[in-house]
């Protein structure tokens, strides 16, 4: 039997998107917990945490009624941005989103909190800008972190599996990643496919997972000098 | 000349407390200031850097106003001319030692600066070097440099030679003796260590809890030296007998000295116990 390969390639784009555009949602915001002093911060991080905790059928329920078309939201969507989130491949990019922003965040977040804040405070006696000090100082300083948040956001995004159903359905091509294809299968039971599609996902994680490992815990480094 | 005037309110381990500063500093002086840890010394010199905020106050270095709370001038610390070492260097642990100068150099700044103060400071040998393979005497050297290379008005030591040992401190201290007059620099020293002060400052505050109990300059404040007088008097501690008592090993600075225990009175002196030796002007003989 040939594989069908499509349900893997959208899963890597789906996890690439979802990485990508995480980390630019992430970094303010793991430094805007970092460093503010609002009243507002314990409730966004409970908000940020939430996904850990809370069953992804629940997070894709809601998202499910709150994009469904017979909803104002939804319709207000629809209608005005023409962006149908439920049943697409925009949809769950969202939905990804959210179920894996504490894996970018909660990373970033202990990166700068492990931070001497003597660090930054030295930049800005220098006379450099907040921006220079983010760019210069403080980036270059969380590197791992910032591998951590990025590699476990892209792992995860690809074991997702209750989100991605519950808003995006099993349509082949658009929302049909490898999790629900090897459920599919099963289904249907086709042992074999399910086999590959599971093969392939526990070598790429494995892989992955690998590297973090080998990067941050200096392994690299050493065998290179 | 720098104007300092303000109070803030301050949490410490003895509950709230009150800062409050009223100094003027000449230009050029170097004060060292001391007291008790939680007296507000590290607050003092990072309200002056800008890093903390005051209730009010004003703060006016050289004719420029950094703060005054009553008109609404607060200057961020970029835009505030200063120099600062912190207690821990901070140094930019990612950049080697020249990445680092070069980073601290301003904009429009002549990238010869760099040279000149690695120059000044010795650090020619070490400037590939990341600030985490250098010694602390060497890190602080590197902190020094970045500290002098925007040519700052006002130099800000938080117990900058705390963390070394008596040889390097003392290298150090020669150092920033002769950047203070080379770049007219003037200078905030907190520190604890006497012979810093007395080799180092003109001026010398004291904190306690807040408040400025005592300002002179040093010479003064040293109650071991008095005026031509034809009698000397040496602090010392008992750091040894022997004898049964009748030969003191005593340690005065870093100097230790054996001798007879000519204390007239009944009562044994033990280790630890402080002690003046006093002696007179004739038999004084200088040797170098």
């Amino acid at each position: 039997m040939v594989m069908d390969w499509q349900p893997l390639i959208l899963t890597l784009e789906l996890a690439l998107i979802t990485t990508v555009l995480l980390f630019l949602l992430g970094f303010p915001l793991a430094y805007w917990l970092v460093y503010s002093k609002s009243k507002l911060k314990p409730i966004i991080e409970t908000l940020v945490s939430m996904p850990l905790v809370l069953p992804p059928t629940v997070l894709g329920f809601y998202l499910l009624i709150a994009f469904s078309p017979s909803n104002a939201f939804g319709n207000w969507l629809d209608e005005v941005l023409g962006l149908r989130l439920v049943f697409s491949f925009e949809g769950i990019v969202l939905a990804s989103m959210l179920y894996s922003l504490p894996f970018m965040t909660h990373p970033l977040q202990s990166g700068l909190q492990s931070l001497s804040p003597s660090l930054k405070e030295a930049s800005y006696v220098l006379g450099k800008s907040r921006w220079t000090t983010f760019a210069k100082i403080l980036l270059p300083n969380i590197k791992p972190s910032i591998l951590t948040g990025v590699v476990l956001t892209f792992a995860h995004t690809i074991g997702e599996f209750g989100v991605v159903l519950m808003i995006g359905g099993n349509i082949p091509g658009k929302t049909k990643v490898a999790s629900i294809a090897i459920y599919d299968e099963v289904e249907t039971l086709n042992y074999m496919a399910a086999n590959s599609y599971s093969m392939v996902l526990f070598a790429v994680t494995f892989i992955i997972l690998l590297a973090i490992y080998l990067f941050n815990g200096g392994y690299l480094t050493r065998f290179w000098k | 000349m720098i104007l300092l005037e303000f109070q803030k309110k301050l949490q410490g381990a003895a509950g709230t407390m009150f800062l409050d500063i009223a100094l003027e500093l000449p230009k050029g002086s170097f004060t060292s200031i001391c007291g008790k840890s939680g007296a507000g010394k590290t607050t003092l010199l990072r309200t002056i850097a800008g890093l903390e905020k005051v209730s009010h106050g004003k703060i006016i270095v050289n004719n420029t106003t950094w703060l005054d709370t009553s008109k609404r001038i607060y200057l961020q610390p970029q835009k505030r001319n200063i120099g600062i070492v912190f207690q821990d260097y901070s140094l930019f642990p990612h950049m080697t030692v020249r990445e680092n100068l070069a980073f601290a150099l301003s904009k429009n700044q002549d990238p010869k600066t760099i040279d000149e103060l690695i120059a000044i400071t010795e650090l020619g040998d070490l400037q590939k070097q990341k600030p985490n393979l250098l010694s602390g005497g060497q890190q602080q050297r590197v902190a020094l440099a970045m500290a002098l290379i925007q040519k700052p008005e006002v130099l800000l030591l938080d117990e900058p030679l705390s963390a070394l040992d008596p040889e390097m401190r003392q290298k150090l201290q020669l150092l920033i003796k002769e950047l203070h007059t080379t770049y007219e620099l003037t200078t905030l020293m907190v520190s604890h260590d006497q012979e810093e002060i007395l080799l180092l400052s003109d001026n010398v505050v004291t904190l306690d809890k807040g408040l400025i109990t005592n300002q002179e300059a040093p010479y003064q404040r040293s109650k071991s030296t008095t005026s031509f007088s034809s009698n000397y008097q040496l602090k010392g501690k008992i750091i040894a007998l022997e004898s049964n008592g009748t030969v003191l090993i005593v340690m005065i600075g870093q100097n230790i000295l054996k001798i007879p225990n000519t204390k007239k009175e009944s009562t044994t002196p033990s280790i630890g116990d402080e002690i003046v030796l006093s002696f007179k002007n004739s038999n004084l003989e200088i040797l170098l």
